[in-house]
C-alpha cells in the first residue's frame, strides 16, 4: 500500500486528513513542521507528501527545497495544501518543485482525484 | 561801466599822509589814480560779484556781475538795503551775519540772496570792512548751480545705486578702456560670494578663466567702440542675459563700458545689501578762490596775487614772473587753446570765461575759469593786461560726475528688462523706462507727466499709500501684486524705494517691477503636482494596506473553513467508520470554527461600520477628554464587578487633531482587551497626557500580561500571545490598533510583565498624520 506523509501544524486538519486517507486504504504518517517532516522522509520514504506551507520551525517551502536537493528524492511526489492561495504563492510553491498545489479548503473528492492521478501517472512511468 | 565813488575825506587822508612823508601831492594823486584804474578794471571784469555797502547796510555800488546775479540794474541796486535782497526766511540770519561782520571786520561764509524775480541764490561771500572809511566790500560767488548739481548728483547716484544694488539676480559692472572694472554691483555678487570691492580695479582678464574671457572680450571691446551686444549665455542649467553697452557722457564721449548680466532662469528675491557704494563721489566745495594777475606789457612781467599762487600751487619764489611761467602750468593739451583765447584781448579788449586745466607742481590737476581785459594809455595803446582766475575744479568734477552718473543711470534705466517707474508723491510719472511703457502698450514719452491713474487705475490708491509709507520710513518695501493688465492677470514682484532728498523738493519713489507670473505658475503647478503625488501615495498605501488585509483575512478564513470542510466530509462520507466520540469531536470542531469565523467577521465589520469606511483617515479637531470619557462609559458594561475603570486626563488643550472614529476604535479595543485579559479583575486606567509634541494615550491593566517572547508580535495580524489559553480572540484587534495609530503618524508600544499586567501606549504627534 502506498505510504502518504501529512505535514501539517493544524492538528485537526492533520488528523482528519490522515483519517480520510486511511479509510481509503492508504498508510499514513504525520509531522507537525518541516523539520519533523524531513526526519520522517529519511526514516521511511513515503510515496506522496501532503504539506502545509505556513508552519513553525521549518516551513513547507524549505522542506520541499531540502527534499529536492537530495537526488534520491528528486521524483518524490509532493503536494502543498495551503490557505495561501494568491497566484504568487502558488507560483512560488510550484517553482520550488511541488507536484501540485491544493487550496484550502478542499473537498475529499478533490483530494482523492489528485491522489489517484499522481500515484497512477507515477506508477505508469 | 561803473565808477567807484571815492569819498572826499579819502583824498584828505592821502594828502595828509603824503605831506607827512614828504611825497609830492601830484605823485600821490598819480599813484592814487593808477590804483583807482586798476581797482576799477577788476571791479568791472571780475567774474564774481562785487558789492560795496555802507554802514546803513545800503548798497552804494555794484559791478555788472553783481547786477546780473541779483537781476537789478546798477541804479536800482544802489540805495537798496541788504535786507531787501535777502529772502524773508533768512532775515534773522542776515542780521546776525551783519553784526558779526561789524564786530570782526572780515568774514567769509555762505549767504542766501533773493533775485529780483523771487528765486533764491546761494552764494559764498567774502566781506571786508572799511576798505575805505565807511565803505565795506563784499565779493559774492554764485554757487547755486553747483548746489543744485550736488543735489542732482546725489539723486542720480541714489537712483543708479538703487537699481544697481537691487539689480535682481545679476551683475552690473562698469569697466574702463583698459578692460578694468571700475564699479561692480548687483545681487548676483552675493551669489558668487564676492563684493564689489573684490572686483573693482581688477582687470577682467585676471578674473575670468581664459576661455570665458576670450569669449567675452569682443563684446567688451565693441561696447567701448559704441556697440551694444546682447546674448544669452548658459552656465550649467542656468541662463543669463548678458548685455554689453557703452556709457556716454553728455558730450557723447564713451566714458566706460557696462556689462549687465542677469540670471533669467529664475527671478529670485533676495535681501538687499545695504552697502554704501565705495566709489561714492564726494564733493567738497571751497569758498570762492579768486586769483588775480596783471601783465605789464613793456616789461612782460606777470604779477600774481597770493590767491593766484595758491591756486597754481607755486610759491612767489618758484614762479617765473612771465607768460612762459604761466604757460608751463597749463595742461599741455589746453595750452594752445588757452593761449589763443587770451590773444583775443588784444583785438577785443577783453576775454571772458576761458576754461583750461593746470597741473600743479605736485601733479594735481585743477580746472580754471579765467577772464581778463586790457588797460590802455592815453594814446589807446595797451599797457597792461589784468584778469582773474577762478578755481572751478570741484564744480567741474561734480559736473562730470553728474554726467557720468546720469549716463550710467540712463543706460541702466533704459535697457533694464525690469519695469522701472519713478513717481512723485502723488504717483505722477516722472520717469518711465521702455520695459515699463511697453508693458502697458505705450512709449515712455506718452506716460511722462501723467498719473498712474491714467494707466493702471486699480493700483493707484495702493501705490500712493506705498509711496507715502516708504517716504515716511525711508526704507524700501517689497511686494507681490496680482494685477490685471489689458485683460491679462499677472503676478508682479516689485521693490519700492524712496527717493528723498532733504535739500531739494523732490519727493517720490522708484518702483522696479518684475513679471513673475511664469514663476508663480510654475510654483502652483509644482504644488499641485506635489499634492497629487501625496494623494496618489496615500491611495497607493491604502490600496496596499487593503490588499494586504484582504489576503491576511482570506488566509485566516481558509484555515477554519478547511477544518469545517474536512470535519463535515468525515461526518458525511465516513460516518459509519467513526466512533461516537470521533463524531462528536468533529461536530464540536465545526461549531468552534464557525464561532471563530463569526468573531473575526464581527471585528472586521466593527471598523467597516464607520460611515467613511475602514481606514479612511480624516482628522479633525477632537475633544480628547470627551473621547476618553465616551470610551470608559461605553465599555463599563462589559467589565465585571471586580474591575475598576478610571480615566486620567493630564492635558492643557482640550483639542487634538485626530480621526475621532478611528481613535475611538483603537482605544476601545485596548480597553476591551484590558478587561478581557484581566479575568481576576483589577484597575484599568485610560490616561491621556499632553506631551511636548503630541498626545499620549495609555491603557494599563493588572491582568495576565504578555510573555516577553510574544511582545514583539502582538501587533501582527492574527497573532496571539501564548498564554491566552481559551480566551477567545482573532488576533486582529491589535493589528487594527497599530494601523489606526500609523495612519495618525504615531506609534504604539507595549510594556508588560506576565502576571502583573500590561500597559499599551499610543503616541500621536501634534498636527500630524499622513495627509
Amino acid at each position: 500500500m502506498p505510504v502518504i506523509l501529512v505535514v501539517e501544524d493544524e492538528v485537526q486538519i492533520q488528523e482528519d486528513l490522515r483519517m480520510m486517507l486511511e479509510f481509503e486504504g492508504f498508510v499514513t504518517d504525520g509531522a507537525h513542521n518541516g523539520q519533523e517532516g524531513w526526519e520522517k522522509v529519511q526514516v521511511n520514504r513515503p510515496d506522496l507528501i501532503f504539506c502545509d506551507v505556513v508552519m513553525p520551525e521549518m516551513d513547507g517551502l524549505e522542506l520541499l527545497k531540502q527534499i529536492r536537493r537530495d537526488p534520491q528524492y528528486r521524483d518524490l511526489l509532493f503536494v502543498f495544501i495551503s490557505a495561501r492561495i494568491s497566484p504568487d504563492a502558488i507560483e512560488e510553491g510550484m517553482a520550488a518543485g511541488a507536484s501540485a498545489y491544493l487550496k484550502k479548503p478542499f473537498t475529499s473528492a478533490q483530494l482523492f482525484e489528485l491522489v489517484d492521478r499522481l500515484l497512477n501517472s507515477s506508477a505508469k512511468r | 561801466m561803473a565808477t567807484l565813488e571815492i569819498p572826499d575825506q579819502l583824498y584828505d587822508t592821502i594828502l595828509k599822509q603824503a605831506e607827512s612823508q614828504g611825497v609830492s601831492t601830484v605823485q600821490w594823486l598819480e599813484q592814487l589814480l593808477q590804483s583807482k584804474i586798476q581797482l576799477q578794471a577788476i571791479f568791472d571784469n571780475a567774474l564774481d560779484t562785487i558789492l560795496l555797502v555802507n554802514d546803513a547796510r545800503q548798497y552804494i555800488d555794484a559791478n555788472p556781475a553783481a547786477c546780473e546775479l541779483l537781476g537789478y540794474n546798477r541804479e536800482e541796486l544802489i540805495g537798496k538795503s541788504i535786507s531787501e535782497v535777502t529772502p524773508v526766511a533768512n532775515q534773522d540770519h542776515a542780521q546776525q551775519v551783519w553784526e558779526q561782520f561789524a564786530a570782526i571786520g572780515r568774514q567769509t561764509g555762505e549767504y542766501v540772496l533773493a533775485h529780483k524775480d523771487g528765486s533764491t541764490i546761494i552764494a559764498e561771500y567774502m566781506a571786508v570792512r572799511d576798505i575805505l572809511p565807511g565803505v565795506h566790500l563784499s565779493i559774492l560767488h554764485d554757487v547755486t548751480a553747483q548746489k543744485e548739481m550736488q543735489v542732482a548728483l546725489r539723486q542720480s547716484e541714489a537712483r543708479y545705486r538703487a537699481i544697481a544694488e537691487h539689480f535682481p539676480n545679476g551683475l552690473i559692472a562698469l569697466y574702463d578702456h583698459d578692460l578694468r572694472y571700475t564699479v561692480v554691483n548687483g545681487e548676483g555678487l552675493a551669489q558668487i560670494a564676492m563684493t564689489g570691492d573684490d572686483l573693482n580695479g581688477k582687470r577682467l582678464r585676471d578674473i575670468f578663466p581664459p576661455e570665458i574671457y576670450e569669449r567675452d572680450e569682443p563684446a567688451l571691446l565693441a561696447a567701448l567702440r559704441g556697440e551694444t551686444t546682447e546674448s544669452i549665455v548658459s552656465l550649467g542649467v542656468e541662463y543669463f542675459r548678458v548685455m554689453t553697452l557703452p556709457v556716454r557722457d553728455s558730450e557723447d564721449n564713451i566714458i566706460s563700458g557696462m556689462v549687465m548680466s542677469q540670471n533669467i532662469t529664475a527671478l529670485r528675491n533676495t535681501e538687499v545689501r545695504q552697502k554704501e557704494l565705495n566709489d561714492q563721489l564726494t564733493l567738497a566745495i571751497d569758498t570762492a578762490k579768486i586769483g588775480m594777475w596783471t601783465l605789464d606789457l613793456p616789461t612782460q612781467t606777470l604779477h600774481w596775487n597770493s590767491q593766484q599762487h595758491r591756486i597754481y600751487g607755486i610759491s612767489p619764489e618758484a614762479f617765473a614772473e612771465n607768460m612762459d611761467g604761466w604757460r608751463d602750468c597749463v595742461h599741455p593739451e589746453d595750452r594752445s587753446d588757452a593761449n589763443s583765447a587770451f590773444s583775443a584781448i588784444f583785438t577785443d579788449g577783453s576775454v571772458y570765461d576761458v576754461g583750461y586745466r593746470i597741473i600743479r607742481p605736485d601733479g594735481q590737476l585743477r580746472y580754471i575759469k579765467a577772464s581778463g581785459s586790457a588797460l590802455y594809455d592815453e594814446d589807446g595803446n595797451i599797457t597792461k593786461l589784468i584778469g582773474v582766475n577762478l578755481d572751478v575744479t570741484e564744480y567741474e568734477l561734480s559736473r562730470q560726475a553728474l554726467a557720468a552718473s546720469e549716463a550710467r543711470y540712463r543706460a541702466l534705466f533704459d535697457e533694464s528688462l525690469n519695469a522701472i517707474v519713478v513717481y512723485d508723491e502723488q504717483a505722477n510719472i516722472l520717469m518711465v523706462n521702455r520695459a515699463a511703457a511697453h508693458g502697458l502698450g505705450c512709449e515712455p514719452y506718452e506716460m511722462i507727466g501723467k498719473s498712474l491713474k491714467d494707466f493702471i487705475p486699480q493700483t493707484y490708491a495702493m501705490t500712493v499709500e506705498r509711496i507715502q509709507r516708504v517716504l515716511e520710513s525711508n526704507k524700501a518695501i517689497y511686494v507681490e501684486d496680482y494685477i490685471e493688465l489689458a485683460g491679462q492677470a499677472k503676478w508682479f514682484w516689485s521693490v519700492i524705494q524712496p527717493l528723498l532728498d532733504g535739500s531739494s523738493d523732490l519727493k517720490g519713489a522708484q518702483v522696479i517691477s518684475i513679471d513673475i507670473t511664469e514663476r508663480k505658475r510654475a510654483q502652483e503647478i509644482e504644488t499641485e503636482r506635489a499634492q497629487l503625488a501625496l494623494k496618489l501615495e496615500q491611495e497607493r498605501s491604502l490600496a496596499e494596506l487593503r490588499s494586504r488585509l484582504i489576503s491576511i483575512i482570506s488566509h485566516e478564513f481558509r484555515t477554519p473553513l478547511a477544518i469545517i470542510m474536512s470535519a463535515s466530509e468525515l461526518l458525511t462520507r465516513y460516518y459509519n467508520n467513526l466512533s461516537t466520540e470521533q463524531r462528536e469531536l468533529r461536530v464540536s470542531n465545526i461549531v468552534e470554527q464557525v464561532r471563530h469565523l463569526t468573531r473575526m467577521l464581527d471585528e472586521i465589520s466593527m471598523l467597516s461600520k464607520s460611515n467613511r469606511g475602514f481606514l479612511e483617515y480624516s482628522p479633525a479637531s477632537t475633544d480628547v477628554g470627551k473621547l476618553g470619557q465616551t470610551i470608559i462609559n461605553d465599555l463599563r458594561h462589559t467589565a465585571h464587578a471586580n474591575h475598576t475603570l478610571r480615566l486620567i486626563l493630564d492635558i492643557q488643550d482640550q483639542n487634538a487633531r485626530l480621526d475621532e472614529k478611528l481613535m475611538y476604535h483603537a482605544l476601545a479595543n485596548l480597553v476591551a482587551n484590558a478587561i478581557k485579559y484581566s479575568p481576576q479583575g483589577g484597575d484599568i486606567t485610560l490616561q491621556i497626557t499632553q506631551v511636548v509634541n503630541g498626545w499620549e494615550f495609555s491603557v494599563t491593566d493588572q491582568g495576565l500580561g504578555i510573555p516577553a517572547a510574544d511582545q514583539h508580535m502582538v501587533f501582527e495580524p492574527f497573532s496571539r500571545a501564548g498564554n491566552v489559553k481559551d480566551i477567545g480572540g482573532t488576533g486582529l484587534g491589535l493589528s487594527i490598533v497599530r494601523e489606526v495609530v500609523e495612519q495618525h503618524g504615531g506609534r504604539v508600544n507595549v510594556e508588560s510583565d506576565v502576571g502583573k499586567g500590561s500597559t499599551f501606549t499610543i503616541f500621536i504627534p501634534q498636527y500630524s498624520g499622513k495627509g
